[in-house]
């Protein structure tokens, strides 16, 4: 019985863990080569609470709260490319129609991305052909922000998270117990919850480089959410930090 | 019962009663100042980020004339009390021909044209309008959420205690297989009870819209008459599965004429039902006279001819034809397989209106079918000339070259 228990318990902590590797497309090892003009989208992050029947409920308070610290720690991650100024788009001071053109693009992001980490992450669903060939698109409509803000590359930042109510944790305990004891375990599935990170090509829509973490963990927390964006962010990837700072030396003629 | 079932039920009734989410709220128009009920600005916010997609979209009927009226209505019946529900109460026309009708959380309002095509008056639409507004003020919305959480959550309990429960019936050296069963029967239960929740909320809505329409003086035999006018649509519609029944979760019309009836009835044992304000058909009408056409339409389209028929004929008996109803006509005169008559209407509405391309293009079709080819070409080419970059522009062109 111990060392079944000891098993499950390393399998969930496995299942726990998310992978840290990045996908990139195929353009992307040259794309940087030259400075590019990077804006950053305001993230979008969705907190919900799921309750004990599977129901879940968006969270006005707690999405508001997450998307304040992650916008402030996507901000003091950036800030550590000291060669390279990001634009920050505030949307709070757009016209109707901007805005909901921005709201558009993120929602956009948001189904690529799903679509991303089911068929470039999740085992069980996994294409191989798009792992080697990642050729994910936002489409082209995307170049229309240029109507908002000159940029020739978007950060867009999602996530998504499912707070289980007192009562499904409850559930989720005795269905555990209720398993132990008559060996049948009826499961209390967690929400689709992600957290993403894109580099998106501002011509074509494509996705430059993605990074993704699963099972977030509470992302109402100041402090889960500074630890996910360093994790997030530690993955961007150094060779184009490298020749966006050669390049910007090259301009401004230390090279 | 020994100590360990005890607590394991306890534990289970914990588990569901922790679960569970309020459903008894007070109605809006109740309170003297509005607050946000626990999860309901969420709800509504959620919900606002939906509206304003659908409102920039051309999903909505480009008509502000028959926007701003259908407001106008809608006015009549807040009656300035919006300040105190804490929201923007506000209708929007759905260019869409299923009957149907929608009030969100938020007092966002949507009515399809294809309700509007089959009401006879403003008193009939302020019934649907107040039936809707029943929805926000009671929050059916809110309601209905969480009656499905507590559902859920119970079915969810439920099912995990079946588990336990089968087994210690075959541990004990009992049958378990009626667990199966009897939890089978309790979520058919759960369920019907939901729907049993929703049909509730439907008639109470009928008779909180029942009440505005009273209130504010329009003849209450109206309201009846909204019902009726449904059910006759309804019953001409020919693709049932394609357009959902009037209000699709709705209870069946016929139910809810007789309950309209009995309002009517109630009503007239204590007051005079005579209206104090007029149901406003003239001015319905010439309000809704383009809609009128445009939903047609849309129904000639889905194959709803009878339906389409009947809007044809509520058209040319409240304006006279005009170019457009007589081409819609032909329309339907050759889903009938009646070409003859067909090319009289379109011939007719040539007359009314010669700058009409799809009266040109459709009249060119059948005259060079019947081999009338000089009239059927003398058409096309008036054709190409109204829209020279038309998808089947080069079609026709290699026609009249030959």
């Amino acid at each position: 019985m111990k060392r079944k228990f000891i098993l499950i318990l390393v399998l969930f902590l496995f299942t726990g863990c998310a992978p840290l590797t990045y996908r990139t497309n195929s353009a992307f090892d040259t794309y940087f080569k030259e400075k590019k003009r990077v804006l950053v989208l305001s993230p979008d992050m969705k907190i919900y609470k799921l309750t004990a029947g599977g129901v879940d409920q968006y969270q006005e308070d707690w999405s508001f709260e997450s998307n304040k610290y992650m916008k402030d720690e996507i901000k003091s991650e950036l800030d550590s490319f000291k060669t390279i100024d990001f634009a920050y788009l505030d949307t709070n001071s757009l016209g109707q129609a901007d805005k909901q053109f921005i709201d558009e693009q993120k929602s956009i992001y948001y189904t690529v991305a799903s679509s991303v980490v089911v068929h470039t992450y999740e085992p069980a669903l996994l294409m191989k052909h798009k792992l080697k060939d990642f050729d994910y698109t936002m489409g082209i409509e995307l170049s229309e922000i240029k109507n908002i803000q000159d940029a020739e590359v978007i950060l867009f930042v999602s996530g998504r998270n499912y707070i289980w109510t007192a009562g499904r944790a409850s559930l989720a305990f005795l269905s555990g117990a209720v398993g132990l004891f008559t060996g049948v375990y009826l499961p209390v599935p967690a929400g689709k919850e992600l957290l993403a990170a894109s580099l998106v090509d501002v011509k074509t829509g494509d996705i430059l480089w993605f990074n993704y973490l699963a099972m977030p963990g509470d992302m109402r927390m100041e402090k889960t959410v500074r630890r996910l964006s360093k994790k997030l962010f530690r993955d961007f990837p150094e060779e184009w930090r490298d020749t966006v700072r050669w390049e910007l030396r090259k301009e401004q003629g230390n090279e | 019962m020994n100590k360990v079932t005890s607590m394991v039920l306890i534990l289970f009734a914990t588990t569901f009663l922790i679960s569970c989410a309020s459903t008894n709220f007070e109605n809006i128009e109740n309170i003297s100042k509005f607050e946000h009920v626990e999860d309901e600005k969420s709800l509504w916010k959620e919900v606002e980020e939906v509206q304003k997609k659908l409102v920039n979209s051309s999903a909505i009927y480009p008509d502000k004339d028959l926007q701003n009226y259908v407001n106008g209505v809608l006015d009549k019946l807040v009656a300035g009390n919006e300040v105190n529900w804490g929201a923007d109460i506000e209708a929007h026309v759905i260019y869409n021909s299923d009957f149907n009708a929608a009030m969100w959380p938020n007092g966002f309002m949507i009515v399809h044209t294809g309700l509007l095509a089959h009401l006879d008056n403003e008193a009939q639409l302020a019934t649907i309008l107040g039936h809707e507004l029943t929805h926000f003020l009671h929050r059916h919305s809110l309601k209905s959420r969480n009656k499905l959480v507590n559902i859920t959550a119970a079915l969810g309990t439920i099912r995990v205690a079946a588990v336990g429960a089968a087994y210690g019936l075959a541990y004990n050296g009992y049958d378990p297989s009626g667990i199966d069963d009897l939890h089978n029967a309790i979520a058919l239960g759960f369920e019907g009870a939901y729907y049993g929740y929703s049909r509730a909320t439907e008639f109470d809505a009928d008779e909180g819209g029942f009440d505005l329409v009273k209130e504010r003086g329009y003849d209450v035999k109206e309201a009846k008459a909204a019902m009726e006018n449904m059910l006759v649509a309804t019953e001409l519609v020919e693709k049932k599965g394609e357009i959902p029944y009037f209000y699709s979760s709705h209870p069946k019309t016929k139910l809810r004429i007789k309950n309209y009836s009995k309002f009517i009835n109630d009503l007239s044992k204590d007051v005079d039902l005579k209206s104090t304000i007029s149901n406003g058909e003239q001015e319905y009408m010439n309000h809704i006279k383009n809609m009128l056409i445009d939903n047609l339409s849309l129904d000639i389209k889905k194959k709803n001819i009878k339906l389409a028929k009947r809007q044809i004929e509520r058209y040319s008996k409240a304006y006279s034809d005009d170019y457009k109803s007589l081409y819609y006509e032909a329309m339907i005169l050759l889903r009938e397989d009646k070409k003859d008559e067909a090319i009289e209407k379109l011939s007719k509405s040539k007359q009314l209106n010669s700058q009409h391309p799809d009266t040109l293009k459709e009249l060119g079709v059948l005259l060079y079918k019947k081999g009338d080819k000089d009239e059927a070409k003398d058409n096309f080419r008036n054709y190409l000339i109204l829209q020279p970059d038309a998808k089947d522009a080069d079609f026709i062109r290699r026609y009249l070259d030959e």
